[in-house]
Formats: C-alpha cells, structure tokens, sequence
C-alpha cells in the first residue's frame, strides 16, 4: 500500500494511520511521504486482517 | 579420528550474472521479505511504486559491514572485546542512463526537485525535505537461474551526488552510493534490510 493511497483514501488522517500500519505490522518508522510503500503481503493474517479493519472503519 | 567434511562448491560462485537495481520498493513487515514475481522483478502489485534504475556501467557492489572499537586492557597486548559502533549497508556503481529521470530522482534526492510540462522537463537544486527509498539488488542465483538472490536496503539515500562528463568519445555516467538508513523502530535485527535468496 502507498502513502499517496492511503492520502486520497483518508485525508488528513493518513499520516497517524500510516503510523499505526507502520507499528502493527513491524515496518519501523518509515516516513509518511509521497512515494513510500508498504508491502502488507507477507504480514501474518491475524495482522493483516486487523490492519484492513483499521482502513475500514477510519475509511470515511 | 576421522576427517572432516570440505566446503568446495563452485556451485555457490557468483560469475555471469547480470543484476538489477530497483527503488521505490515497498518495505516489507517484520520476518517478512521483498515479494518477487517468478522473473525475479518485484511484484508489481506488492511494490507498484517499484522504479527499475536501468543499466550501470560495471555492476553493482554491495556492501555490508561493522565498524568495530576494540577494547583493550593494559595488562593484555590483544583486544580483549569489540563494540558494534556502527552498521552500514550500501550500493556502490555507475549508472549509465544519465539523461533517464527515474534515476535522476534517485541520485539528486537530497538536493534535486523533478518538474515538467510542457516542452520540458528539470531538476531544480537546492535545499529539500529528505526522502528516503527502499532499495534492491536482484540477481539469478548461481546454484538455480530461476531462483533470486535479493539485496535489500530498506531506507536508502543516494550520498554520491551527480557528476559526469560529456564527451566525444567518452560514455558518461555518473556515480551512486546509496547507503541504508536505519529503520529505528523495525526489530533490532532487522533494521537496516536484508540479503537472502531463494531457494527450492
């Protein structure tokens, strides 16, 4: 998933939610800006499923 | 008594291989690793920032290495013990695509700002927010050419700046170091990325 996605899909709450994916998932501190990636397909399914739970329910 | 088993394996020797060096590749989650399609390239889906920084003039060098302090006690002539003081992982080569601006977005990254539009397209020097790119270097393995061997730095920065020369008869090109930077809140050991290869 892309920061910049992650920008049009929540707005103004994409960079605390990237922090949340970022702590959830191991990634480390990995900068929200333009161009940042995360790869979520090799996170274990029970982190996986809460990370798409957290995109649904901040999603609107 | 009986002998002990010998490591000669020319099967483990890298020799003609062409690799390829990737940015703008997704960081992988803890215990996890680069996700490759089966031609070796990142997967477009896991990776769909995925920038593929084109030919180098001699390949590419990877290093990974301590910086270690020695302690000493005056009673001993040797070290007695080592301290990590830093660790450090890094590409080192020539690009050769010097008018290519996929790479020169990586190589100016500390100081260069990409524009275009109409009738043009540039790089504006000066002072910038710095933004870091995850890095790799894939090669076919030489125990399996269907199988990849990955390089990977997770947060890199180019420090080697831009310079070449143009030139009748001369190629240019212009060199990169792209040195990891780490990601301080990964596990302890895994924070800076991670070399590993596929296998059967």
């Amino acid at each position: 998933m892309t920061y910049d996605n992650l920008v049009n899909t929540h707005g103004k709450n994409a960079a605390n939610l990237w922090r949340q994916i970022c702590k959830m998932g191991g990634f480390g501190d990995v900068q929200p800006v333009s161009g940042a990636c995360l790869d979520l397909t090799g996170l274990d399914s029970k982190v996986k499923k809460a990370v798409e739970d957290l995109l649904k329910v901040k999603g609107e | 008594m009986a002998g002990t088993a010998t490591n000669f394996d020319t099967t483990t020797i890298i020799v003609d291989r062409t690799a390829q060096i990737w940015a703008g590749l997704a960081v992988p989650g803890a215990a996890a690793r680069l996700t490759l399609d089966a031609d070796g390239t990142p997967d477009a889906t896991a990776n769909p920032t995925a920038i593929h920084l084109g030919h180098t003039v001699e390949g590419t060098t990877i290093t990974i290495q301590s910086a270690l302090t020695k302690h000493f006690v005056d009673e001993l002539e040797a070290p007695f013990k080592a301290s990590v003081d830093a660790t450090e992982m890094m590409f080192e080569g020539r690009f050769a695509q010097v008018m290519d601006e996929d790479v020169l977005k990586q190589i100016t990254a500390p100081f260069g700002t990409y524009a275009t539009s109409s009738g043009y397209k540039e790089f504006s020097i000066g002072r910038k927010t710095l933004t870091y790119t995850s890095l790799a270097l894939i090669f076919p393995t030489p125990m399996d050419s269907t199988k990849f061997a990955v390089a990977h730095i997770y947060n890199g920065l180019n420090e080697a700046g831009l310079t070449y020369s143009v030139s009748r008869k001369g190629m240019a090109d212009t060199p990169f170091k792209f040195v990891a930077y780490g990601l301080s809140t990964r596990a302890a050991g895994d924070t800076v990325g991670k070399y590993w290869w596929q296998i059967s």
